[in-house]
């Protein structure tokens, strides 16, 4: 079958202390491996989020048809935060937004990201956060999926994705329940749990166009993300979707 | 444009190393019974499974061992692995049962069963494990790394299966596997950026084992994933069934 693939969940930068320090040219013979077209890449890893951006920004620019850059800031400097989203999202034509709060080590709804999210909501950004939920971990107290029910009505005009749509089984029913209480949340499927049955459920309790294909490259496989679409028990039609076209129509991709 | 399979069946032979069957004590399990398993296996393209018992882990070894060859009643599509419970089971009885039903391969569980994996404590079940040409498998999540190292480097004859590594284990896991090499590893949850063949080039394909931890994770995804690593046909063949079946004395 030829459709196109986005793969929502990508890094860049080096994490040897989880086993990876590859550069582009191997992330994209990586992607080729997988089948994968368009990576939407973000780098989560410095404390300086400009230092991450023009990470990104290089890899985009060495491969403009292979990669869609992903903005990130860290609310623990906020003098940088609005000065640095304008940068990315109007020099630097970031696609969408990144936060992970589990490195922030605040909790998503805490309003220290409120400025963030109203400079989002006033442009109608994707934000793409970090969730996990009901595995009693520091994560959900972070990142639960529940909070973005609360998040979804204070900020109306984001559409939410919920990386790793909660993880683990009982964090992928919390992510679902959010998702139905907003048709703007949006579930994204990469986890290194894989349990059986996921993309089934979340097809069957969201929809086929709530749910986005994610890899986590070059931390996990790309083929093993693909194959967990691929092999699922859902329709060609809803493979298709959440392999990229629901991604493209999201964030407006041209392909 | 993204070329996939989206009917993807294996076209290799698939022996699985890693599955548990039976019932678990704290949830409903996907799958929980032989005939639904086999309807699975059938339905993913696999010939094959290691399986133990679940209940074995979790509680009692004599038990679950037992319940397992009951359930799985001679069918030859699925090799029992025992369980072996060193702190509490008599050791005569535990290998007098392993040959009688003719099983091949057997599971420490250190952390769920309460002991330490060190040499004073394992040390007489591990001869019994080399003399009877028995092949051991431990989970990572039940065992310390340098406790692995320790107690193993002692025995160079048993071969070793490790299961479950995941990313976070990788630091440290090659410079293992370069230590020992009779530790092979099972890739069900080792799903890194182009893991398998990382594997492959640095320890060799024939320490590579195919398992996917079912009924708590699907069987295709990492059989894709192997599809398309862009390794030969023969090296695939061995990663999904003949290392196993050679780890196993030769099973067939």
């Amino acid at each position: 079958m030829n459709t196109p693939i986005v793969d929502f969940h990508t890094h860049a930068g080096g994490w040897s202390a989880s086993g990876y320090h590859i550069n582009s040219d191997k992330f994209v013979e990586l992607m080729d491996a997988a089948g994968i077209d368009i990576a939407c890449i973000n780098c989560i890893f410095h404390g300086d989020a400009k230092r991450a951006n023009n990470l990104v920004s290089e890899i985009v620019a060495r491969y403009p048809d292979r990669f869609a850059g992903v903005g990130f800031v860290t609310p623990h400097y906020p003098e940088e935060t609005i000065p640095e989203l304008e940068r990315c999202f109007e020099k630097l034509e970031m696609k969408f937004l990144k936060i992970y709060p589990d490195y922030y080590g605040k909790p998503v709804d805490n309003e220290g990201y409120y400025p963030i999210f109203e400079w989002a909501n006033d442009r109608n950004l994707v934000i793409m956060s970090h969730t996990s939920g009901g595995t009693g971990s520091l994560s959900d107290t972070l990142t639960s999926p529940l909070k973005f029910i609360d998040l979804s009505k204070r900020f109306p005009n984001i559409r939410w994705v919920l990386a790793h749509s909660g993880n683990q089984t009982s964090g992928q029913k919390e992510a679902v329940l959010a998702s139905k209480s907003s048709e703007n949340i949006f579930l994204e499927t990469c986890t290194s749990y894989g349990s059986h049955g996921t993309i089934e459920f979340l097809v069957n309790e969201a929809g086929e166009d709530r749910v986005l294909f994610g890899s986590d490259m070059p931390l996990l496989d790309g083929r093993f993300g693909v194959g967990r679409i691929v092999t699922a028990e859902i329709s060609e039609e809803a493979k298709k979707k959440i392999l990229g076209l629901n991604a493209i129509k999201l964030l407006g991709l041209k392909i | 444009m993204g070329q996939i399979e989206t009917n993807f069946k294996p076209d290799f032979p698939v022996f699985d190393a890693n599955v548990a069957l039976g019932r678990k004590h704290n949830q409903r399990v996907f799958v929980d019974n032989v005939d639904d398993l086999l309807k699975y296996m059938s339905k993913s393209g696999i010939d094959r499974s290691l399986v133990y018992s679940p209940h074995s882990v979790n509680f009692d070894s004599i038990d679950g061992n037992s319940i397992l060859i009951e359930s799985i009643n001679s069918n030859n599509a699925l090799i029992p692995q025992f369980v072996w419970s060193p702190g509490i089971d008599n050791m005569q009885n535990s290998i007098d049962t392993t040959i009688k039903h003719n099983v091949k391969s057997i599971r420490f569980a250190p952390l769920s069963h309460k002991y330490p994996f060190k040499k004073w404590m394992v040390d007489s079940w591990l001869d019994s494990i080399e003399d009877n040409s028995i092949s051991l498998f431990i989970s990572i999540e039940e065992v310390e790394p340098d406790d692995i190292f320790e107690v193993i480097k002692d025995y160079p004859n048993i071969k070793v299966v490790l299961t479950e590594i995941h990313y976070r284990h990788y630091p440290w896991l090659m410079h293992l596997l370069k230590s020992l090499p009779n530790i092979n590893i099972e890739i069900s949850r080792f799903v890194i950026a182009d893991g398998i063949n990382i594997l492959v080039n640095q320890i060799g394909v024939d320490r590579v084992l195919y398992g996917s931890r079912f009924p708590d994770s699907p069987f295709s995804p990492q059989l894709y994933s192997l599809y398309f690593s862009g390794l030969n046909d023969d090296d695939i063949k061995k990663i999904t069934s003949t290392n196993l079946e050679s780890l196993l004395g030769g099973i067939n």
